[in-house]
Protein backbone atom coordinates (compact mmCIF):
# COMPACT_ATOMS: atom_id res chain seq x y z
CA UNK A 1 0.00 0.00 0.00
CA UNK A 2 2.91 2.31 0.71
CA UNK A 3 3.90 1.96 -2.95
CA UNK A 4 0.50 3.29 -4.03
CA UNK A 5 0.70 6.18 -1.59
CA UNK A 6 4.16 7.02 -2.89
CA UNK A 7 2.92 6.87 -6.47
CA UNK A 8 0.12 9.38 -5.88
CA UNK A 9 2.23 11.67 -3.71
CA UNK A 10 5.00 11.74 -6.31
CA UNK A 11 2.47 12.37 -9.06
CA UNK A 12 0.93 15.31 -7.17
CA UNK A 13 4.28 16.92 -6.40
CA UNK A 14 6.13 16.30 -9.65
CA UNK A 15 3.40 17.64 -11.95
CA UNK A 16 4.44 21.16 -10.90
CA UNK A 17 8.02 20.50 -9.88
CA UNK A 18 9.25 19.30 -13.27
CA UNK A 19 8.22 22.55 -14.99
CA UNK A 20 10.28 24.59 -12.54
CA UNK A 21 13.20 22.15 -12.88
CA UNK A 22 13.08 22.39 -16.68
CA UNK A 23 12.91 26.20 -16.54
CA UNK A 24 15.94 26.35 -14.23
CA UNK A 25 17.94 24.00 -16.44
CA UNK A 26 17.03 26.00 -19.53
CA UNK A 27 17.94 29.29 -17.87
CA UNK A 28 21.30 28.13 -16.55
CA UNK A 29 23.22 28.20 -19.88
CA UNK A 30 21.68 31.63 -20.49
CA UNK A 31 22.92 32.82 -17.12
CA UNK A 32 26.27 31.25 -18.05
CA UNK A 33 26.43 33.36 -21.22
CA UNK A 34 25.58 36.45 -19.17
CA UNK A 35 28.32 35.52 -16.71
CA UNK A 36 30.70 35.27 -19.64
CA UNK A 37 29.78 38.78 -20.71
CA UNK A 38 30.17 40.27 -17.23
CA UNK A 39 33.50 38.43 -16.75
CA UNK A 40 34.84 39.48 -20.08
CA UNK A 41 37.59 42.08 -20.44
CA UNK A 42 36.11 43.20 -23.69
CA UNK A 43 33.97 46.31 -23.71
CA UNK A 44 30.31 46.06 -24.62
CA UNK A 45 27.61 48.66 -25.16
CA UNK A 46 26.03 49.68 -21.84
CA UNK A 47 22.68 48.12 -22.80
CA UNK A 48 24.30 44.76 -23.42
CA UNK A 49 26.08 44.86 -20.05
CA UNK A 50 22.87 45.81 -18.24
CA UNK A 51 20.97 42.97 -19.94
CA UNK A 52 23.80 40.58 -19.05
CA UNK A 53 23.71 41.56 -15.38
CA UNK A 54 19.92 41.27 -15.37
CA UNK A 55 20.17 37.85 -16.98
CA UNK A 56 22.64 36.76 -14.31
CA UNK A 57 20.37 38.03 -11.55
CA UNK A 58 17.45 36.23 -13.20
CA UNK A 59 19.47 33.01 -13.16
CA UNK A 60 20.15 33.33 -9.43
CA UNK A 61 16.54 34.28 -8.67
CA UNK A 62 15.32 31.29 -10.70
CA UNK A 63 17.39 28.99 -8.50
CA UNK A 64 16.02 30.58 -5.33
CA UNK A 65 12.45 30.43 -6.58
CA UNK A 66 12.92 26.80 -7.58
CA UNK A 67 14.09 25.83 -4.06
CA UNK A 68 11.25 27.85 -2.50
CA UNK A 69 8.71 26.36 -4.89
CA UNK A 70 9.79 22.84 -3.91
CA UNK A 71 9.14 23.62 -0.25
CA UNK A 72 5.77 25.23 -1.01
CA UNK A 73 4.61 22.40 -3.31
CA UNK A 74 5.48 19.80 -0.68
CA UNK A 75 3.78 21.76 2.10
CA UNK A 76 0.66 22.30 -0.05
CA UNK A 77 0.49 18.60 -0.88
CA UNK A 78 0.76 17.78 2.82
CA UNK A 79 -1.94 20.32 3.74
CA UNK A 80 -4.39 19.43 0.96
CA UNK A 81 -4.00 15.70 1.39
CA UNK A 82 -4.51 15.76 5.16
CA UNK A 83 -6.48 18.84 6.19
CA UNK A 84 -8.94 19.75 3.42
CA UNK A 85 -11.91 17.72 2.18
CA UNK A 86 -9.41 15.36 0.60
CA UNK A 87 -8.40 14.47 4.17
CA UNK A 88 -11.63 12.51 4.69
CA UNK A 89 -10.65 10.24 1.84
CA UNK A 90 -6.99 10.03 2.91
CA UNK A 91 -7.78 8.98 6.45
CA UNK A 92 -10.35 6.39 5.37
CA UNK A 93 -7.85 4.60 3.17
CA UNK A 94 -6.94 1.15 4.46
CA UNK A 95 -3.47 2.26 5.56
CA UNK A 96 -1.87 3.04 8.89
CA UNK A 97 -1.14 6.63 9.95
CA UNK A 98 2.55 5.74 9.93
CA UNK A 99 2.40 4.73 6.26
CA UNK A 100 0.74 8.04 5.36
CA UNK A 101 3.48 9.94 7.18
CA UNK A 102 6.27 7.76 5.76
CA UNK A 103 5.00 8.31 2.25
CA UNK A 104 5.03 12.09 2.70
CA UNK A 105 8.49 11.96 4.25
CA UNK A 106 10.00 9.75 1.54
CA UNK A 107 8.54 11.91 -1.22
CA UNK A 108 9.80 15.09 0.49
CA UNK A 109 13.30 13.69 0.92
CA UNK A 110 13.43 12.44 -2.67
CA UNK A 111 12.10 15.75 -4.06
CA UNK A 112 14.58 17.77 -2.01
CA UNK A 113 17.43 15.57 -3.22
CA UNK A 114 16.26 15.96 -6.81
CA UNK A 115 16.06 19.73 -6.29
CA UNK A 116 19.59 19.66 -4.88
CA UNK A 117 20.74 17.68 -7.91
CA UNK A 118 19.02 20.00 -10.41
CA UNK A 119 20.46 23.09 -8.66
CA UNK A 120 23.93 21.54 -8.73
CA UNK A 121 23.55 20.65 -12.40
CA UNK A 122 22.27 24.13 -13.17
CA UNK A 123 25.22 25.83 -11.43
CA UNK A 124 27.58 23.42 -13.20
CA UNK A 125 26.07 24.29 -16.58
CA UNK A 126 26.25 27.99 -15.80
CA UNK A 127 29.93 27.78 -14.84
CA UNK A 128 30.80 25.53 -17.78
CA UNK A 129 29.41 28.13 -20.16
CA UNK A 130 30.42 31.25 -18.22
CA UNK A 131 33.83 30.49 -16.74
CA UNK A 132 36.84 29.82 -18.91
CA UNK A 133 38.90 26.82 -17.84
CA UNK A 134 36.23 25.84 -15.34
CA UNK A 135 36.97 22.13 -15.73
CA UNK A 136 40.70 22.72 -15.18
CA UNK A 137 39.98 24.91 -12.14
CA UNK A 138 37.58 22.37 -10.72
CA UNK A 139 40.07 19.55 -11.27
CA UNK A 140 42.74 21.62 -9.50
CA UNK A 141 40.37 22.31 -6.59
CA UNK A 142 39.42 18.65 -6.37
CA UNK A 143 43.06 17.52 -6.32
CA UNK A 144 43.96 20.16 -3.71
CA UNK A 145 40.91 19.23 -1.62
CA UNK A 146 42.18 15.67 -1.19
CA UNK A 147 45.88 16.56 -1.30
CA UNK A 148 46.08 17.86 2.28
CA UNK A 149 44.50 14.76 3.88
CA UNK A 150 46.68 12.57 1.66
CA UNK A 151 49.87 14.43 2.61
CA UNK A 152 48.97 14.53 6.30
CA UNK A 153 48.01 10.85 6.25
CA UNK A 154 44.36 11.10 7.24
CA UNK A 155 42.73 10.37 3.91
CA UNK A 156 40.63 7.54 5.39
CA UNK A 157 39.37 9.83 8.13
CA UNK A 158 38.61 12.58 5.59
CA UNK A 159 36.44 10.16 3.58
CA UNK A 160 34.63 9.20 6.79
CA UNK A 161 34.06 12.91 7.60
CA UNK A 162 32.60 13.50 4.12
CA UNK A 163 30.24 10.52 4.56
CA UNK A 164 29.21 11.77 8.02
CA UNK A 165 28.69 15.24 6.62
CA UNK A 166 26.44 13.82 3.87
CA UNK A 167 24.37 11.98 6.50
CA UNK A 168 24.09 15.23 8.50
CA UNK A 169 22.83 17.01 5.37
CA UNK A 170 20.24 14.29 4.74
CA UNK A 171 19.06 14.46 8.34
CA UNK A 172 18.95 18.26 8.01
CA UNK A 173 16.54 17.89 5.08
CA UNK A 174 14.40 15.38 7.02
CA UNK A 175 14.41 17.64 10.08
CA UNK A 176 13.37 20.76 8.16
CA UNK A 177 10.58 18.86 6.40
CA UNK A 178 9.28 17.35 9.65
CA UNK A 179 9.52 20.76 11.31
CA UNK A 180 7.44 22.37 8.56
CA UNK A 181 4.89 19.52 8.55
CA UNK A 182 4.58 19.68 12.34
CA UNK A 183 3.86 23.43 12.16
CA UNK A 184 1.25 22.86 9.43
CA UNK A 185 -0.37 20.08 11.45
CA UNK A 186 -0.38 22.16 14.63
CA UNK A 187 -1.76 25.20 12.77
CA UNK A 188 -4.57 23.13 11.24
CA UNK A 189 -5.47 21.57 14.58
CA UNK A 190 -5.59 24.77 16.66
CA UNK A 191 -7.22 27.09 14.08
CA UNK A 192 -10.90 26.81 13.29
CA UNK A 193 -10.65 29.14 10.30
CA UNK A 194 -7.78 30.45 8.13
CA UNK A 195 -5.78 27.30 8.73
CA UNK A 196 -3.14 28.12 6.13
CA UNK A 197 -2.49 31.54 7.67
CA UNK A 198 -2.26 29.96 11.14
CA UNK A 199 0.19 27.34 9.86
CA UNK A 200 2.37 29.98 8.21
CA UNK A 201 2.30 32.10 11.39
CA UNK A 202 3.24 29.14 13.59
CA UNK A 203 6.02 28.10 11.21
CA UNK A 204 7.37 31.66 11.10
CA UNK A 205 7.36 31.98 14.89
CA UNK A 206 8.78 28.51 15.54
CA UNK A 207 11.51 28.82 12.92
CA UNK A 208 12.51 32.22 14.34
CA UNK A 209 12.84 30.78 17.84
CA UNK A 210 14.78 27.80 16.46
CA UNK A 211 17.09 30.08 14.41
CA UNK A 212 17.70 32.27 17.45
CA UNK A 213 18.74 29.32 19.60
CA UNK A 214 20.84 27.87 16.79
CA UNK A 215 22.57 31.21 16.13
CA UNK A 216 23.45 31.61 19.79
CA UNK A 217 24.80 28.09 19.86
CA UNK A 218 26.83 28.58 16.69
CA UNK A 219 28.13 31.94 17.91
CA UNK A 220 29.49 30.43 21.10
CA UNK A 221 29.73 26.80 20.21
CA UNK A 222 31.59 26.18 17.00
CA UNK A 223 34.63 28.46 17.32
CA UNK A 224 35.15 27.55 20.95
CA UNK A 225 34.69 23.89 20.19
CA UNK A 226 37.36 24.23 17.50
CA UNK A 227 39.85 25.89 19.82
CA UNK A 228 38.99 23.47 22.61
CA UNK A 229 39.63 20.52 20.30
CA UNK A 230 42.91 22.05 19.10
CA UNK A 231 44.03 22.61 22.67
CA UNK A 232 43.23 19.02 23.76
CA UNK A 233 46.60 17.34 23.93
CA UNK A 234 45.95 13.88 22.53
CA UNK A 235 47.59 11.60 19.98
CA UNK A 236 46.93 12.38 16.32
CA UNK A 237 44.87 9.24 15.60
CA UNK A 238 42.82 9.79 18.75
CA UNK A 239 42.14 13.37 17.63
CA UNK A 240 40.87 12.18 14.22
CA UNK A 241 38.69 9.59 15.96
CA UNK A 242 37.41 12.25 18.35
CA UNK A 243 36.31 14.48 15.46
CA UNK A 244 34.58 11.51 13.78
CA UNK A 245 32.90 10.73 17.09
CA UNK A 246 31.71 14.32 17.44
CA UNK A 247 30.21 14.22 13.95
CA UNK A 248 28.54 10.95 14.93
CA UNK A 249 27.18 12.68 18.04
CA UNK A 250 25.69 15.38 15.81
CA UNK A 251 24.11 12.65 13.63
CA UNK A 252 22.66 10.95 16.72
CA UNK A 253 21.23 14.17 18.17
CA UNK A 254 19.72 15.13 14.82
CA UNK A 255 18.17 11.67 14.54
CA UNK A 256 16.78 12.11 18.05
CA UNK A 257 15.18 15.45 17.13
CA UNK A 258 13.79 13.98 13.88
CA UNK A 259 12.27 11.07 15.82
CA UNK A 260 10.84 13.50 18.33
CA UNK A 261 9.15 15.54 15.59
CA UNK A 262 7.91 12.38 13.87
CA UNK A 263 6.37 11.09 17.10
CA UNK A 264 4.81 14.46 17.84
CA UNK A 265 3.32 14.65 14.38
CA UNK A 266 2.02 11.08 14.57
CA UNK A 267 0.40 11.84 17.92
CA UNK A 268 -1.22 15.04 16.60
CA UNK A 269 -2.62 13.26 13.53
CA UNK A 270 -3.73 10.26 15.55
CA UNK A 271 -5.27 11.92 18.59
CA UNK A 272 -5.91 15.58 17.86
CA UNK A 273 -7.08 15.66 14.27
CA UNK A 274 -10.55 17.13 13.83
CA UNK A 275 -11.38 17.65 10.17
CA UNK A 276 -14.02 20.32 9.35
CA UNK B 1 -0.68 20.45 -20.66
CA UNK B 2 -1.15 23.63 -22.67
CA UNK B 3 0.01 25.70 -19.71
CA UNK B 4 3.20 23.68 -19.43
CA UNK B 5 3.94 24.10 -23.13
CA UNK B 6 3.40 27.86 -22.84
CA UNK B 7 5.74 27.99 -19.83
CA UNK B 8 8.42 26.05 -21.70
CA UNK B 9 8.05 28.32 -24.74
CA UNK B 10 8.44 31.36 -22.49
CA UNK B 11 11.62 29.91 -21.00
CA UNK B 12 12.99 29.25 -24.51
CA UNK B 13 12.10 32.80 -25.59
CA UNK B 14 14.01 34.10 -22.57
CA UNK B 15 16.97 31.96 -23.63
CA UNK B 16 16.93 33.50 -27.11
CA UNK B 17 16.65 37.09 -25.83
CA UNK B 18 19.42 36.72 -23.29
CA UNK B 19 21.76 34.98 -25.73
CA UNK B 20 22.05 38.14 -27.84
CA UNK B 21 24.46 40.08 -25.58
CA UNK B 22 26.88 37.18 -25.41
CA UNK B 23 27.22 37.15 -29.17
CA UNK B 24 28.02 40.87 -29.47
CA UNK B 25 31.75 40.57 -28.68
CA UNK B 26 34.32 43.23 -29.52
CA UNK B 27 38.12 43.09 -29.65
CA UNK B 28 40.07 43.99 -26.52
CA UNK B 29 41.33 47.55 -26.57
CA UNK B 30 43.45 48.04 -23.48
CA UNK B 31 45.69 46.39 -20.96
CA UNK B 32 43.55 45.38 -18.09
CA UNK B 33 43.94 43.38 -14.94
CA UNK B 34 41.11 40.92 -14.75
CA UNK B 35 39.36 40.72 -11.41
CA UNK B 36 36.16 38.94 -12.32
CA UNK B 37 33.65 41.72 -12.96
CA UNK B 38 36.05 44.46 -11.89
CA UNK B 39 38.54 45.99 -14.32
CA UNK B 40 41.44 48.23 -13.36
CA UNK B 41 42.99 49.97 -16.32
CA UNK B 42 46.75 50.25 -16.27
CA UNK B 43 47.56 51.72 -19.66
CA UNK B 44 47.73 55.44 -18.73
CA UNK B 45 49.80 54.86 -15.65
CA UNK B 46 52.16 52.63 -17.58
CA UNK B 47 52.79 55.27 -20.20
CA UNK B 48 53.39 57.89 -17.50
CA UNK B 49 55.73 55.59 -15.63
CA UNK B 50 57.68 54.84 -18.80
CA UNK B 51 57.96 58.54 -19.57
CA UNK B 52 59.26 59.26 -16.08
CA UNK B 53 61.75 56.39 -16.30
CA UNK B 54 60.59 54.96 -12.98
CA UNK B 55 60.97 51.34 -12.06
CA UNK B 56 57.55 51.20 -10.48
CA UNK B 57 54.62 53.41 -9.70
CA UNK B 58 52.38 53.30 -6.67
CA UNK B 59 48.87 53.74 -7.66
CA UNK B 60 45.94 53.99 -5.28
CA UNK B 61 42.68 52.61 -6.40
CA UNK B 62 39.76 52.40 -4.02
CA UNK B 63 38.09 49.91 -6.31
CA UNK B 64 40.47 47.26 -5.09
CA UNK B 65 39.14 47.43 -1.57
CA UNK B 66 36.81 44.68 -0.56
CA UNK B 67 37.70 42.50 -3.50
CA UNK B 68 38.45 38.94 -2.57
CA UNK B 69 39.39 36.05 -4.74
CA UNK B 70 41.47 32.94 -4.30
CA UNK B 71 42.83 32.79 -7.78
CA UNK B 72 45.23 34.23 -10.32
CA UNK B 73 45.02 37.62 -11.93
CA UNK B 74 45.45 37.80 -15.64
CA UNK B 75 46.83 40.49 -17.94
CA UNK B 76 45.36 40.86 -21.39
CA UNK B 77 47.51 42.55 -24.04
CA UNK B 78 46.22 44.05 -27.25
CA UNK B 79 47.79 43.22 -30.59
CA UNK B 80 49.51 46.66 -30.58
CA UNK B 81 50.92 46.11 -27.14
CA UNK B 82 52.15 42.68 -28.09
CA UNK B 83 54.44 44.43 -30.62
CA UNK B 84 56.54 45.82 -27.76
CA UNK B 85 55.70 43.67 -24.74
CA UNK B 86 56.98 40.11 -24.57
CA UNK B 87 55.00 38.98 -21.56
CA UNK B 88 53.32 40.16 -18.40
CA UNK B 89 53.32 38.58 -15.00
CA UNK B 90 50.94 39.35 -12.17
CA UNK B 91 51.98 38.83 -8.59
CA UNK B 92 49.52 39.47 -5.80
CA UNK B 93 50.77 39.58 -2.26
CA UNK B 94 47.42 40.23 -0.73
CA UNK B 95 44.36 40.02 -2.90
CA UNK B 96 42.38 42.53 -0.91
CA UNK B 97 45.09 45.11 -0.40
CA UNK B 98 47.75 45.10 -3.03
CA UNK B 99 48.76 43.76 -6.39
CA UNK B 100 51.80 43.99 -8.63
CA UNK B 101 52.17 43.59 -12.39
CA UNK B 102 55.51 43.17 -14.15
CA UNK B 103 55.79 43.78 -17.88
CA UNK B 104 58.71 42.31 -19.83
CA UNK B 105 59.48 44.33 -23.00
CA UNK B 106 60.99 42.84 -26.10
CA UNK B 107 63.96 45.24 -25.90
CA UNK B 108 64.85 43.78 -22.49
CA UNK B 109 63.27 46.54 -20.39
CA UNK B 110 61.21 45.54 -17.40
CA UNK B 111 58.47 47.54 -15.75
CA UNK B 112 56.64 46.81 -12.52
CA UNK B 113 53.39 48.47 -11.60
CA UNK B 114 52.14 48.10 -8.07
CA UNK B 115 48.80 48.85 -6.55
CA UNK B 116 48.21 49.37 -2.90
CA UNK B 117 45.05 50.48 -1.21
CA UNK B 118 45.14 54.10 -0.09
CA UNK B 119 44.32 53.42 3.58
CA UNK B 120 47.01 50.74 3.75
CA UNK B 121 49.54 53.10 2.20
CA UNK B 122 48.58 55.78 4.75
CA UNK B 123 49.33 53.35 7.58
CA UNK B 124 52.96 53.31 6.42
CA UNK B 125 53.32 57.08 6.20
CA UNK B 126 56.18 58.32 8.35
CA UNK B 127 57.91 54.96 8.57
CA UNK B 128 61.41 55.33 7.19
CA UNK B 129 62.95 51.89 6.92
CA UNK B 130 61.70 48.50 5.80
CA UNK B 131 62.36 47.36 9.38
CA UNK B 132 59.47 49.55 10.50
CA UNK B 133 56.30 47.53 10.43
CA UNK B 134 52.59 47.92 10.85
CA UNK B 135 50.22 45.68 12.83
CA UNK B 136 46.93 45.04 11.13
CA UNK B 137 44.00 44.56 13.45
CA UNK B 138 41.53 43.23 10.96
CA UNK B 139 37.86 42.34 11.49
CA UNK B 140 35.49 43.65 12.64
CA UNK B 141 37.11 46.92 11.55
CA UNK B 142 40.48 47.58 10.08
CA UNK B 143 42.81 49.34 12.44
CA UNK B 144 46.58 49.69 12.26
CA UNK B 145 49.43 50.55 14.63
CA UNK B 146 52.99 51.36 13.60
CA UNK B 147 55.40 48.83 15.09
CA UNK B 148 59.10 49.74 14.71
CA UNK B 149 60.85 46.38 15.14
CA UNK B 150 63.83 47.95 16.91
CA UNK B 151 61.48 49.02 19.70
CA UNK B 152 59.34 45.86 19.58
CA UNK B 153 62.34 43.62 20.30
CA UNK B 154 62.27 43.80 24.10
CA UNK B 155 63.09 40.70 26.12
CA UNK B 156 63.60 37.30 24.57
CA UNK B 157 61.12 34.64 25.76
CA UNK B 158 59.69 31.28 24.72
CA UNK B 159 55.99 30.76 23.98
CA UNK B 160 54.15 27.50 23.33
CA UNK B 161 51.55 26.46 20.77
CA UNK B 162 48.83 26.49 23.43
CA UNK B 163 49.55 30.19 23.97
CA UNK B 164 48.45 30.78 20.38
CA UNK B 165 45.13 29.06 20.98
CA UNK B 166 44.54 30.89 24.24
CA UNK B 167 45.56 34.32 22.95
CA UNK B 168 45.24 36.47 19.84
CA UNK B 169 47.48 36.81 16.81
CA UNK B 170 47.72 39.67 14.30
CA UNK B 171 49.83 40.12 11.17
CA UNK B 172 52.86 42.41 11.28
CA UNK B 173 53.80 43.64 7.81
CA UNK B 174 56.34 45.92 6.17
CA UNK B 175 56.18 47.73 2.87
CA UNK B 176 58.57 45.92 0.55
CA UNK B 177 60.63 47.50 -2.21
CA UNK B 178 58.17 46.49 -4.90
CA UNK B 179 55.50 48.50 -3.14
CA UNK B 180 53.72 45.44 -1.83
CA UNK B 181 53.27 44.45 1.77
CA UNK B 182 55.43 41.66 3.12
CA UNK B 183 54.55 39.76 6.28
CA UNK B 184 57.45 40.02 8.70
CA UNK B 185 55.98 38.41 11.77
CA UNK B 186 53.08 38.21 14.19
CA UNK B 187 51.96 40.24 17.15
CA UNK B 188 50.84 37.83 19.85
CA UNK B 189 48.69 38.82 22.78
CA UNK B 190 48.69 36.66 25.89
CA UNK B 191 46.69 38.08 28.77
CA UNK B 192 47.67 41.73 28.81
CA UNK B 193 51.18 41.19 27.45
CA UNK B 194 52.33 41.78 23.87
CA UNK B 195 54.91 39.65 22.06
CA UNK B 196 56.50 39.87 18.63
CA UNK B 197 57.40 36.69 16.71
CA UNK B 198 59.75 37.28 13.77
CA UNK B 199 59.31 34.94 10.78
CA UNK B 200 62.92 35.35 9.61
CA UNK B 201 64.25 34.40 13.02
CA UNK B 202 61.91 31.43 13.31
CA UNK B 203 62.39 30.29 9.71
CA UNK B 204 58.66 29.80 9.20
CA UNK B 205 55.49 31.80 8.78
CA UNK B 206 53.33 29.08 10.32
CA UNK B 207 53.59 29.51 14.08
CA UNK B 208 51.00 26.81 14.65
CA UNK B 209 53.41 24.22 13.27
CA UNK B 210 55.89 24.94 16.12
CA UNK B 211 55.54 23.27 19.50
CA UNK B 212 57.53 26.13 21.10
CA UNK B 213 59.06 29.21 19.55
CA UNK B 214 61.13 32.26 20.40
CA UNK B 215 59.39 35.63 20.74
CA UNK B 216 60.25 39.16 21.79
CA UNK B 217 58.32 40.44 24.80
CA UNK B 218 57.36 44.05 24.00
CA UNK B 219 58.33 46.11 27.03
CA UNK B 220 58.42 49.63 25.61
CA UNK B 221 55.75 51.52 27.59
CA UNK B 222 54.83 54.00 24.85
CA UNK B 223 54.39 51.23 22.28
CA UNK B 224 52.37 49.09 24.74
CA UNK B 225 50.11 52.08 25.48
CA UNK B 226 49.55 52.59 21.78
CA UNK B 227 48.74 48.90 21.31
CA UNK B 228 46.37 49.04 24.31
CA UNK B 229 44.58 51.97 22.70
CA UNK B 230 44.27 50.18 19.38
CA UNK B 231 43.00 47.02 21.07
CA UNK B 232 40.38 49.03 22.95
CA UNK B 233 39.22 50.53 19.67
CA UNK B 234 39.29 47.05 18.12
CA UNK B 235 37.13 45.46 20.81
CA UNK B 236 35.08 48.63 21.30
CA UNK B 237 33.82 48.35 17.74
CA UNK B 238 32.22 45.02 18.53
CA UNK B 239 30.64 43.31 21.53
CA UNK B 240 33.97 43.01 23.35
CA UNK B 241 32.88 40.36 25.83
CA UNK B 242 31.77 38.15 22.99
CA UNK B 243 35.32 38.13 21.75
CA UNK B 244 36.56 36.97 25.14
CA UNK B 245 37.74 33.44 24.38
CA UNK B 246 37.50 32.19 27.97
CA UNK B 247 33.93 33.42 28.45
CA UNK B 248 32.94 32.07 25.06
CA UNK B 249 34.42 28.65 25.91
CA UNK B 250 32.49 28.48 29.17
CA UNK B 251 29.20 29.34 27.48
CA UNK B 252 30.03 26.87 24.75
CA UNK B 253 30.59 24.10 27.29
CA UNK B 254 27.23 24.86 28.96
CA UNK B 255 25.50 24.68 25.57
CA UNK B 256 27.23 21.43 24.68
CA UNK B 257 26.31 19.91 28.05
CA UNK B 258 22.66 20.95 27.61
CA UNK B 259 22.51 19.68 24.02
CA UNK B 260 24.38 16.41 24.41
CA UNK B 261 23.65 15.47 28.01
CA UNK B 262 20.71 17.29 29.62
CA UNK B 263 18.27 17.05 26.69
CA UNK B 264 19.03 13.39 25.80
CA UNK B 265 19.09 12.46 29.51
CA UNK B 266 15.69 14.04 30.13
CA UNK B 267 14.35 12.52 26.89
CA UNK B 268 15.60 9.07 27.91
CA UNK B 269 13.82 9.19 31.27
CA UNK B 270 10.61 10.68 29.87
CA UNK B 271 10.28 8.32 26.91
CA UNK B 272 11.32 5.30 28.96
CA UNK B 273 8.37 5.96 31.28
CA UNK B 274 6.05 6.64 28.32
CA UNK B 275 7.21 3.49 26.51
CA UNK B 276 6.45 1.35 29.55
CA UNK B 277 3.05 2.97 30.09
CA UNK B 278 2.02 3.04 26.39
CA UNK B 279 -0.83 0.70 25.61
CA UNK B 280 -0.77 0.61 21.82
CA UNK B 281 2.12 -1.14 19.99
CA UNK B 282 2.66 1.84 17.66
CA UNK B 283 3.31 4.26 20.52
CA UNK B 284 5.45 1.70 22.32
CA UNK B 285 7.56 1.41 19.16
CA UNK B 286 7.82 5.19 18.73
CA UNK B 287 8.81 5.80 22.37
CA UNK B 288 11.37 2.96 22.43
CA UNK B 289 12.82 4.43 19.26
CA UNK B 290 13.22 7.80 21.02
CA UNK B 291 14.77 6.04 24.03
CA UNK B 292 17.30 4.35 21.76
CA UNK B 293 18.37 7.62 20.10
CA UNK B 294 18.61 9.44 23.46
CA UNK B 295 20.76 6.63 24.84
CA UNK B 296 22.99 6.69 21.77
CA UNK B 297 23.57 10.45 22.14
CA UNK B 298 24.42 9.97 25.82
CA UNK B 299 26.83 7.13 25.00
CA UNK B 300 28.62 9.25 22.37
CA UNK B 301 28.82 12.23 24.77
CA UNK B 302 30.23 10.09 27.58
CA UNK B 303 32.72 8.47 25.18
CA UNK B 304 33.96 11.90 24.03
CA UNK B 305 34.43 13.03 27.63
CA UNK B 306 36.24 9.79 28.48
CA UNK B 307 38.54 10.03 25.42
CA UNK B 308 39.50 13.59 26.36
CA UNK B 309 39.94 12.84 30.08
CA UNK B 310 41.91 9.62 29.58
CA UNK B 311 44.32 11.35 27.19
Amino acid sequence: MLKKLLKYDFKAVLKIWWIAAAAVLVLSPVAGLCLKVTNSMRSFPAVVEVVAVLGLVLGYIALLVFVLLTVIVLAMRFYKNFFTDEGYLTFTLPVRRGQLLNSKLIVSLATHLMTFFVCGLSILLMLLVGEEDFIAQFREFWIEFWEIPRQEGFLGWAILYVVEFAVILLLGIVFSELFLDCCVTFGCIVAKKAKVAASIGIYYAASNVFSFVLTIFLMFGISSLGSWLSAVNIAETAAYALIALLFFGVIAIMALFCSLLYTLQYWMLDRKLNLP
Amino acid sequence: MKKRIVLLLLALAMLAILSVPALAVKDPVEIAVSEEALTVTLSDDLQQAQADGETYVRFNDKRLSGYYKWGDYEVLLTEDQKQTIESAEVQAHNYTKALSVTLFYKDGAKLSVSYIREDILEAYQGLLTTDDCVVHFHYPEENTVKLPLGVARGEEEILFRDDLYNGSRFDVSALGESGLEVDRGSLLIKGEEYYYADYDELGTTDLYSQERFKVWHITDEALCAELDKAMEAYYGSDLGWLEDQEFSEQVSKVFLIILFMVIPGAALILFFVLAIRAKTPVYKKLFWNLCAWSALVLIVAVTVVLVVQLN
